[in-house]
């Protein structure tokens, strides 16, 4: 940044600094975490790491970019099945497994991308949705995946090396998250193609072929993440790691942080996970969980659009004037 | 048609039809580097859609345009704007999320961030709104946000710009400050298009009036000729609702 | 022959079902422009009603099919107020946040009834099940579908013939303008929601009937609403009929003669196939 842009940041510039403060706080927790956890805290802990991961991704489309995407946890699941199909019948290493996971992941959504981006808003959340059905439905079908019935992987029991594993993978999602969504060209793009796709493109941005970087970027972390989490859980089948309950999750998560925030997700990840975690230790219940998702999905849409991140952040309206134009 | 030795922007017979509806029927003008051209005319004349066919949103069914000798036609929207012809919107479409700052280095990112930061400085100067600089869009007044879409533009260095009625809405303070922005950048070199429906604005601002009615175009000139035309008055007492 | 005919057969009688299922949809996407993901939930309700109607008041399902529609209605009707503030223009984004709504509304209806009512199917009997007419077509099939075209039919005439017809398809051609020549779009909305929730529930009694019934059931119903609304042209009443009658033939086919697991997979990559190469559906009149 040129010296005057950086110093007529004022409140920005200090902001700037803070972000990445930020993240380095969040990754001396992480790091310490497992020094003070065990056993069953720990994979708690786990847990929360994934879904923090999985949360911020699908906000690179759904929330920085505006595309709301209802199948994202194809991804994950091409991700799970990649890993445990290599590594349950061809032998493969985990940590290649789990790149060729992240590259087919990935792959699959500049293969589907392109087409389902030219549809605008509601038809793109439904062109994703069957989709991911449809992955669902073949993991269902086919051989390969050990059809309904699921397949298993080699199993492994160490706490502390999954967790490292989606440590890393999550420090990796949200730096590369931050770098390209808040601090780069691209992040300005994107948001850009959220608030007024056509003014974006009348300024010259090609809408499309960013839409597609975006989509990619928003699908490399979570094909990654549903490999980790395939050796992690040891078996899986298409309702576990292809079923609805991965796409809605990541989308309240996202969508209850704050919906295009950086920060918004992490929030909401963190929340939803140990009450869910905490509605099965005490009441032995997944269903109520679904119940509460959905009411505080509806909740947070009536009353806080914005997310919890909202409350902590300084109102930026100041008194209203005449104001213009439509949004 | 006035001719020009080298136009900024060329038009040609340009025609687009929607179903039954002929929208712009044949309309072929242009403009000069430097030169204010005004468009007008009643609703419905087909003004916002020659826009349109011009930056790239639709294509025409026939007809050519050329930016600077060079053909547009039938390029998407994108690639007009980086050819050189940038327009703003009827509606304002600023970022509403953004600041006025991340406004205008959005519209540079594309060919125009090696020094988009003081280019930036020097627009917000020139639009008197360097002290909103780090305001969201949405909490701009209309006029302001109005202003800011033509900040956008002229981030881009564009050798034409098209503002479809930029001046509606506007309070006439700001009205003059836009008007002051506008003839300051002429002397760049920038070509303008103008469609307004303010009359006074359209006259302190154009060299030239082009009228149009039911997608045709029915006479161009400078201001006051044009408008004393009968067939101008007609037009506009006949189809004005 | 025999066994394609009767399979054709079923194929239409089931595509008489989803009309139902899909009118009120494509109508609720025209006037209020909401793709309501929960539709298939309505679905679910409507048969669960039907099965506690008859477990509690003894009551047959096809009996009970006016006292569903009108306990919908009210229940869409009370709730549109809601829906309508969500997709308001005042919103950011009012339409992501409507259908994010719809969706949260989904979870929200079958984490509750997986809660209340546990994952196992269950079925519903009425007087008209396992009897069967000429060429073994199941006599519940055929009133089902004899019944989906009349209510279909006293929709469309509903829509058609009266003045609150005629501006509710006003508001669907047009919502400002509507609003503009006194039409009250708030009142409206809520009527079309309610028909729509009317419709849906009556459309999940039949289905609860012909198959079994289950909390989960929803998300296969939703996905054929979005497939019939979508091939027929969202917002294009006319083209449901079109696509309604496939979707049926599809399902019966594929399940005949190939896998019933395998017509899911078709409903789905065609759904995404006619959105890739022609959203507008195959008839080219959405919007």
């Amino acid at each position: 940044m040129s010296a005057p842009a950086a110093a007529a940041g004022g409140a920005a510039g200090a902001g700037r600094y803070r972000q990445w403060l930020g993240l380095a706080a969040l990754v001396v927790v992480i790091v310490l975490v497992p020094f003070v956890l065990q056993g069953f805290w720990l994979r708690i802990a786990t847990g929360v790491l994934m879904w923090m991961g999985l949360a911020v991704s699908w906000n690179i489309i759904g929330g920085y970019t505006g595309y709301v995407s209802f199948g994202h946890g194809a991804f994950f699941g091409v991700g799970a099945y990649t890993v445990a199909i290599l590594m349950s019948r061809f032998g493969v290493s985990f940590p290649l497994a789990l790149v060729i996971g992240g590259v087919l992941g990935t792959l699959a959504s500049a293969v589907v991308g392109p087409p389902t981006l030219r549809l605008q808003g509601a038809y793109f959340a439904i062109a994703t949705w069957a989709l991911a059905k449809a992955f669902e439905q073949m993991a269902n079908v086919l051989g390969i995946t050990g059809g309904p019935y699921g397949t298993s992987l080699p199993p492994l029991i160490n706490d502390h090396f999954f967790y490292a594993v989606m440590a890393v993978l999550t420090v990796f999602t949200a730096v590369a998250t931050f770098v390209l969504a808040e601090r780069s060209r691209f992040g300005l793009q994107i948001k850009a193609i959220r608030e007024n796709e056509a003014s974006a493109a009348a300024l010259g941005i090609h809408t499309t072929r960013v839409k597609i970087m975006a989509f990619a970027v928003s699908a490399f972390f979570p094909a990654l993440f549903g490999g980790a989490y395939a050796y992690w859980v040891t078996f899986i089948n298409p309702q576990s790691v292809l079923g609805d309950p991965i796409t809605d999750q990541m989308i309240i998560m996202a969508l209850l942080g704050g919906l295009g925030t950086f920060w918004g997700p992490f929030l909401g990840g963190a929340l939803l996970y140990i009450l869910k975690e905490v509605l099965w230790i005490y009441w032995s219940n997944g269903t109520a969980y679904l119940a509460i998702m959905g009411f505080v999905i509806c909740l947070i849409v009536v009353f806080r659009p914005d997310g919890l991140i909202s409350f902590f952040q300084r109102s930026n309206a100041r008194q209203p004037g005449p104001q213009g134009g439509e949004g | 048609m006035v001719e020009s030795a080298s136009p900024s922007l060329r038009a040609e017979k340009l025609r687009k039809r929607f179903g039954a509806l002929t929208a712009v029927d044949g309309v072929s003008f242009q403009v000069a580097p430097g030169e204010i051209l005004g468009v007008i005319g009643p609703n419905g004349s087909g003004k916002s859609t020659l826009f349109n066919l011009v930056s790239g949103v639709y294509r025409p069914d026939e007809g050519q345009v050329c930016l600077q000798g060079k053909s547009i036609t039938g390029l998407p929207a994108f690639r007009v704007a980086r050819a050189g012809l940038c327009r703003t919107f009827q509606i304002a479409s600023p970022f509403s999320k953004m600041s006025v700052w991340d406004n205008l280095r959005t519209a540079a990112s594309v060919g125009f961030w090696h020094g988009h930061a003081e280019r930036a400085e020097s627009v917000l100067a020139l639009l008197r709104l360097t002290h909103l600089r780090d305001e969201r869009a949405e909490n701009l007044s209309g006029g302001q946000q109005k202003l800011l879409e033509l900040g956008r533009v002229l981030m881009r260095d564009p050798s034409v710009v098209l503002l479809d009625e930029i001046g509606a809405g506007v309070n006439p303070a700001l009205k003059d400050q836009l008007a002051e922005a506008i003839l300051e950048q002429r002397r760049a070199g920038r070509a303008f298009v103008v469609v307004e429906h303010d009359m006074e604005f359209v006259r302190a601002l154009c060299d030239r009036v082009m009228v149009m009615a039911l997608g045709r175009v029915i006479i161009e000139g400078d201001f006051d000729t044009v408008v004393a035309h009968p067939e101008v008055i007609e037009s506009y007492l006949g189809m004005e609702a | 022959m025999d066994l394609f005919l009767q399979t054709v057969i079923n194929g239409i009688l089931l595509g008489g079902i989803y009309i139902v299922l899909a009118a009120g949809f494509s109508l609720v996407f025209g006037v209020l422009d909401i793709i309501d993901f929960a539709v298939g939930e309505w679905v679910m309700l409507g048969a669960f009603a039907a099965y506690f109607g008859q477990q509690y008041l003894h009551v047959d399902a096809f009996v009970f099919l006016p006292v569903v529609f009108v306990a919908f209605f009210a229940l869409g009707y009370a709730i549109q107020p809601i829906i309508f503030r969500v997709v308001s223009t005042k919103t950011h984004l009012p339409m992501l946040m409507g259908l994010v709504f719809t969706f949260g509304l989904s979870t929200l209806m079958k984490g509750s009834a997986l809660t209340a009512w546990g994952y196992n199917p269950r079925s519903l009997d009425t007087f008209l099940s396992d009897t069967s007419l000429a060429l073994s077509i199941p006599g519940l099939r055929l009133f089902a579908f004899v019944f989906a075209v009349a209510a279909t039919l006293l929709f469309i005439g509903f829509l058609y013939r009266t003045r609150t017809g005629l501006a509710i398809r006003a508001a669907a051609q047009d919502r400002d303008k509507a609003a503009l020549m006194g039409v009250r779009v708030k009142d409206l909305a809520s009527v079309v929601y309610g028909l729509y929730a009317g419709m849906t529930g009556m459309a999940g009694v039949l289905i609860g009937a012909i198959f079994s019934l289950s909390p989960q059931m929803g998300a296969k119903y939703t996905t054929f609403a979005f497939f019939v609304v979508v091939l027929g042209g969202l917002g294009y009443v006319p083209g449901v009929f079109v696509a309604a009658i496939l979707l049926g033939l599809i399902n019966t086919m594929t399940t005949v003669y190939f896998n019933a697991s395998y017509s899911f997979l078709m409903v789905f990559l065609l759904l995404f196939l006619v959105l890739i190469i022609q959203p507008k559906g195959i008839l080219g009149r959405g919007t």
